[in-house]
């Protein structure tokens, strides 16, 4: 198999700073983590900030992003490479996770409980001492060099008992749990991300709160500050602030028509 | 076949039907009345007594004695309704049910109007309990009952919200009622003893009233900080309802839209309140203190 040829994908860096304003110590930590090649596991409900903050530390720290939206079908396989047949001749692709670990990159595994079980016989030898990948199929162990870095998120809010991560699994991460921001800071990102005044902002994430409230009561979950960029952005551009929040929050947090109907009366109330 | 035109004519097929030697009620004038009218609604409300009869001698009577009048300010299909509904209560209830509603056609009138424009209690609660939960952050309960009022932990509406003459308005009216429930328990009425502040007045329930005219005051203005496009549809509806301010009540207003005014502030008005006539608010509802 020596002479198989094998195609890595060139990975780049992020040039351009993506804006994070940090909430707590998460930037120290993950500097520290990585420092000391420890694998980073990110918890946290959805749109709060875990992908921007891992794109904001890769460009911080220098190193090639790669991002796998981990979903039900992803394998060990979709993510270490395979075997294709190009013009006639067996090559070897690499897959995200193994293009990372060569190239000494961050590989983000976003929303890790939702790829199939088999996805952890590769990521348990890079998330601990050993710090390599097995590709079973090349016979190959790559050693992952001192820039690899392993992180992985995951929703508490959306655990099951068939989607929870294992203690074998965790227990092999440095953890850190993401929040909303609070009201102000919130209103500081949504204001920034979209250029609506504070005033708007400010009143978006008033919004927001309330359909937090409705968490586990109707909702599964509130308004995120990814949803209130959307809305700042629509607002910005003109829509109405009553009708950006029906498009841009309440359809897309529920289908539910009693509970839409309400949301949007928090919007109209609000503006 | 043409319906009868005189009252002669009419004063027969009454006796017919109404069996006037039975039950003793004189129907030659209730034959004057429908002689009056127009062809189409003698006709009309010949008909109508005919069948009314066949279910029930006094059902008829009464429907002959009011359709005349009903037919002056009243279209036939409402008049068919309230007759039906009559019709109906008996079969259901019994013959008293359906003579109270025949007695009071107006009433009928009132509810349908309501019905039709009301915001009803079933219709808008699982919107109301969702939209307070979201303001409140927990879960107060919502339910019908004899006014508009909450004891802190539960929120009461009528079972029809119609003081407005549309069922948007309606619907803004029981949202704004739901709210300023809400903002009594979050911003503090209940935090004074109500019942010790009346009861040196002349009048406690007239204390009362003007203690809960100057919370509501203080409570629009909260409202106006925290939700400003609810407060736009408050200034709007009061527009619609054409009360006149009174001075000394806007200057109470005054008062108590300073953002650092609390319930003491309105207990502290209080002897200057109850001197004056307190004002008729849409969404007021009622204090029911422990």
């Amino acid at each position: 198999m020596q002479d198989v040829e094998l195609i890595a994908p060139q990975l780049a860096q992020i040039d351009e700073e993506p804006y994070y304003h940090p909430v707590g110590d998460e930037m120290s930590l993950f500097d520290s983590a990585y420092r000391n090649r420890l694998p980073v596991l990110l918890k946290g409900p959805t749109g709060c900030g875990k992908t921007r903050f891992v794109e904001h530390m890769a460009w911080k720290l220098k190193r090639p992003l790669v991002t796998v939206a981990c979903h039900d079908d992803l394998t060990a396989a979709d993510l270490v490479g395979r075997y294709l047949i190009v013009g006639g001749q067996t090559v070897w692709m690499d897959g995200p996770m193994a293009a990372a670990v060569r190239a000494g990159a961050i590989c983000y595994l976003d929303e890790i409980v939702e790829a199939r079980k088999d996805t952890m016989v590769v990521i348990h030898p890079l998330a601990d001492s050993r710090r390599v990948l097995p590709i079973e199929k090349r016979g190959e162990l790559v050693q992952a060099p001192p820039g690899f870095m392993l992180v992985i998120s995951y929703n508490p809010g959306y655990q099951s008992v068939l989607k929870e991560l294992k203690q074998s699994t965790r227990q092999r991460f440095v953890a850190f749990e993401f929040d909303y921001p609070d009201a102000e800071l919130e209103a500081t990102i949504v204001s920034r991300e979209t250029g609506v005044s504070t005033e708007i902002a400010a009143k978006l994430v008033k919004f927001a709160a309330m359909t937090r409230n409705l968490k586990g009561s109707g909702l599964d979950e509130g308004a995120s500050t990814r949803l209130l960029v959307h809305a700042g952005t629509l607002i910005k551009d003109g829509i109405p602030a009553v009708a950006a929040c029906r498009a841009a929050i309440a359809q897309a947090v529920t289908d539910e028509p009693e509970m839409l109907a309400a949301i949007h009366e928090m919007s109209s109330s609000i503006f | 076949m043409a319906a009868p035109a005189t009252a002669q004519e009419i004063e027969l097929l009454l006796e017919q039907w109404l069996e006037p030697e039975f039950t003793r009620v004189s129907v030659d004038d209730l034959a004057k009345d429908i002689a009056a009218l127009p062809d189409g609604q003698r006709a009309f409300a010949l008909d109508w007594v005919r069948r009314a009869a066949t279910a029930n001698i006094q059902i008829g009577h009464m429907v002959a004695r009011h359709v005349p009048n009903m037919l002056g300010h009243m279209d036939e299909r409402t008049i068919e309704a309230w007759i039906l509904q009559a019709m109906d209560a008996r079969d259901r209830d019994g013959l008293k049910p359906a003579l109270d509603i025949l007695r009071d056609p107006q009433r009928f009138v009132r509810l349908g109007h309501e019905h039709a424009v009301g915001a009803v209690f079933d219709d808008i609660a699982g919107i109301m309990r969702n939209f307070v939960c979201g303001l409140s952050g927990r879960a107060l309960r919502l339910e019908q009952g004899d006014g508009v009022w909450t004891d802190g932990e539960t929120l009461h509406l009528l079972p029809v919200t119609a003081q407005m003459e549309s069922a948007a308005d309606n619907f803004q009216l029981a949202k704004i009622m739901v709210t300023m429930l809400w903002a009594q328990t979050r911003f503090g009425t209940f935090r004074a003893d109500i019942g010790a502040a009346c009861a040196g007045f002349a009048d406690p329930i007239r204390a009362q009233r003007a203690f809960h005219a100057l919370e509501t005051l203080r409570l629009e203005a909260c409202i106006e900080r925290e939700l400003p496009g609810l407060a736009r549809e408050m200034k709007r509806l009061k527009a619609a309802t054409g009360e006149a301010a009174n001075p000394a009540w806007t200057g109470f207003g005054e008062v108590l839209a300073d953002a650092s005014a609390t319930v003491n502030d309105s207990v502290r008005l209080l002897e200057l309140a109850y001197a004056e006539s307190a004002p008729d608010i849409p969404w007021q509802g009622e204090l029911r203190p422990a």
